[in-house]
């Protein structure tokens, strides 16, 4: 794709005019010459910078998409007839759909969410009640799901949240290192962990149809 | 709430968003002096007036230890003089003024783009499911707005911060969301994905449209139909070398603010400046363009450095006024002063 924009690119500095140069090509040469050029980069101070991971971020500086775009129509328009330039747009448009990677296929399962802040709704319900049962304003809470830990984060601000189940927490000696955690939340199938949580003293007082919460017995 | 009033008002958020922005592009408008002004120039225009300002008054904040209550008091205040100025200043040219003629082209394409633009919105806002929060930008909202201060509280363990690194300090750009969600109501969840994400496809869809008017000579509907191939490339392309695998994936971010709506900015003011190499108000603009970046993402700061220098150093030389080299330091100033300062700094203490 990246290969048919370049070509579109040279397409839109050929046919089309002064502005079409400034804006898309001429930018995109002077970005080939430094950023993309393998000889100039060592000496730019982005490895300093520890930003070597996000060097394709610099690709956003070319706009491939408006380019290619405005590079087809510079083509279409040069054709006196409409049908022509019609058929040609709608060609390209076609050919970007059939030939894309749509971002609506590479969601297996696409769903309407279920709430306005777009939340996982068993965590919606796990914080819920956990708010609700807390004698504390602040409740530290362990979950085993790293996805939930990081949409509790966002979600409620009052849940603090552990990192016991995580690799961190548990050091690799496979046992789990609590730090006064007065809520665990796990998987329903999760009974190594749930043994663990048994011997430290944990017992399981609610649970939704995927997760259970244990607390501790005092 | 049900999911239909919350969304509603979600909608309503968004409108207003894009109102604040209308009216904040009268303060530095592209339009030179007796030039018609075009709405979708003015809203992205307001736009960077609008980060640029949250970000200098968040930096003051921090420095002063303000409450977030405060600072909502103080960002409010000073953006509704703001935005009074602009409507004095523009009045009433801000609304007749500004061109919102079909010129040429059937409605029957206009209502055929407004669906693709509103089906690529409801994509964004309705549909896409939870893609995570890697930044951790929302729950830094979250946590300002539980303990009413401005990055004070570290998300998740609750800590105070007494330290931050030097992207973390600049890259400030949701404290107008934040800002948002404390006069409204709104979780920061639903404004961020919901409302800042529809709103980034929205002025993304403005930049790119104006960008081909301007290059195809003013023509709406060859701008038009630029806009529809854009945006069905968009959609149907989906790469981390694109700013549209960003935007339509965490299009709440910074990044993706900065990949489809910044960066098309700069090439929509250099075009502005081709057009017009003495329209001062977009080279004001373009100036404070780079405190916008670095308010984004750091790493805009860093790509604004070589982006800027690439897209005016053209227009230099096609307009021959080497006068517009002075915009490249003018505006790399700010991103440059972020860089050295991480360079040289660890940590910011902010308590």
């Amino acid at each position: 794709m990246m290969y048919a924009g370049a070509v579109l690119l040279i397409l839109a500095a050929v046919f089309g005019g002064r502005k079409m140069r400034c804006a898309f090509f001429w930018p995109f040469i002077l970005l080939a010459l430094t950023v993309f050029n393998p000889y100039v980069f060592p000496i730019l101070f982005i490895e300093q910078q520890g930003l070597v991971a996000q060097y394709y971020s610099f690709l956003w500086a070319v706009p491939v998409l408006l380019a290619a775009s405005a590079g087809v129509l510079a083509v279409a328009f040069r054709f006196k007839k409409r049908w022509i330039s019609a058929a040609i747009i709608i060609a390209s448009a076609a050919a970007a759909i059939f030939f894309g990677t749509p971002e609506v296929s590479s969601y297996v399962d696409i769903m309407l969410p279920v709430n306005a802040m777009k939340a996982d709704a068993e965590l919606v319900t796990l914080c819920g009640y956990i708010m609700d049962h807390s004698l504390s304003e602040s409740p530290l809470v362990a979950f085993e799901r790293a996805d939930f830990a990081e949409e509790a984060m966002a979600y409620d601000a009052a849940i603090r949240i552990s990192g016991l189940l995580t690799e961190e927490g548990g050091e690799g000696d496979g046992g789990l290192h609590f730090q006064g955690e007065d809520y665990v939340v796990i998987g329903m199938g999760s009974k190594e962990t749930e043994e663990l949580l048994k011997e430290a003293g944990y017992h399981s007082i609610a649970h939704t149809p995927d997760s259970r919460i244990f607390v501790p017995e005092s | 709430m049900t999911l239909v009033s919350q969304a509603s008002y979600a909608v309503l958020t968004a409108a207003c968003e894009l109102l604040v922005y209308f009216i904040m592009g009268g303060v530095v408008p592209f339009a030179a002096r007796g030039e018609q002004k075009s709405f979708a120039e003015t809203v992205c225009a307001g736009y960077i007036v609008t980060t640029v300002l949250v970000e200098i008054l968040c930096l003051i904040g921090i420095r002063q230890g303000l409450s977030l209550t405060l600072f909502s008091y103080l960002a409010a205040t000073v953006l509704c003089i703001f935005m009074a100025s602009s409507i004095v200043l523009n009045f009433p040219s801000v609304f007749r003024g500004t061109s919102a003629a079909s010129g040429g082209i059937r409605f029957s394409f206009l209502l055929f783009l407004a669906f693709l633009l509103a089906s690529g919105c409801a994509f964004l806002a309705a549909v896409l499911p939870s893609s995570g929060d890697p930044g951790m930008t929302i729950a830094r909202m979250t946590s300002d707005l539980y303990s009413d201060t401005i990055g004070l509280r570290a998300p998740g363990s609750g800590r105070t911060v007494t330290a931050v690194a030097v992207p973390d300090f600049f890259s400030k750009y949701y404290m107008f969301d934040t800002l948002v969600c404390k006069i409204t109501g709104l979780h920061p969840m639903t404004e961020m994905k919901v409302v800042r994400a529809a709103v980034t496809s929205i002025l993304s869809s403005m930049a790119a449209y104006r960008i081909f008017f301007r290059i195809f000579d003013r023509s709406v509907p060859k701008a038009a139909c630029g806009l529809m191939l854009a945006l069905t490339a968009g959609l149907f392309f989906r790469t981390p070398y694109t700013p549209s695998g960003m935007l339509y994936s965490q299009g709440w971010t910074g990044q993706a603010a900065f990949a489809s709506v910044l960066l098309p900015v700069l090439i929509l003011t250099v075009l502005v400046l081709l057009d017009n190499p003495g329209n001062g108000r977009a080279a004001a603009l373009l100036i404070i363009s780079g405190t916008a970046a670095v308010s984004l993402t750091f790493i805009g700061a860093v790509i604004w450095l070589f982006a800027v220098a690439a897209c005016v150093l053209p227009v230099c030389a096609a307009s021959k006024k080497p006068v517009l080299l002075l915009l490249i330091p003018a505006s790399a100033i700010i991103p440059a002063a972020v860089i050295i300062m991480d360079l040289n700094l660890n940590l910011i203490p902010v308590a």
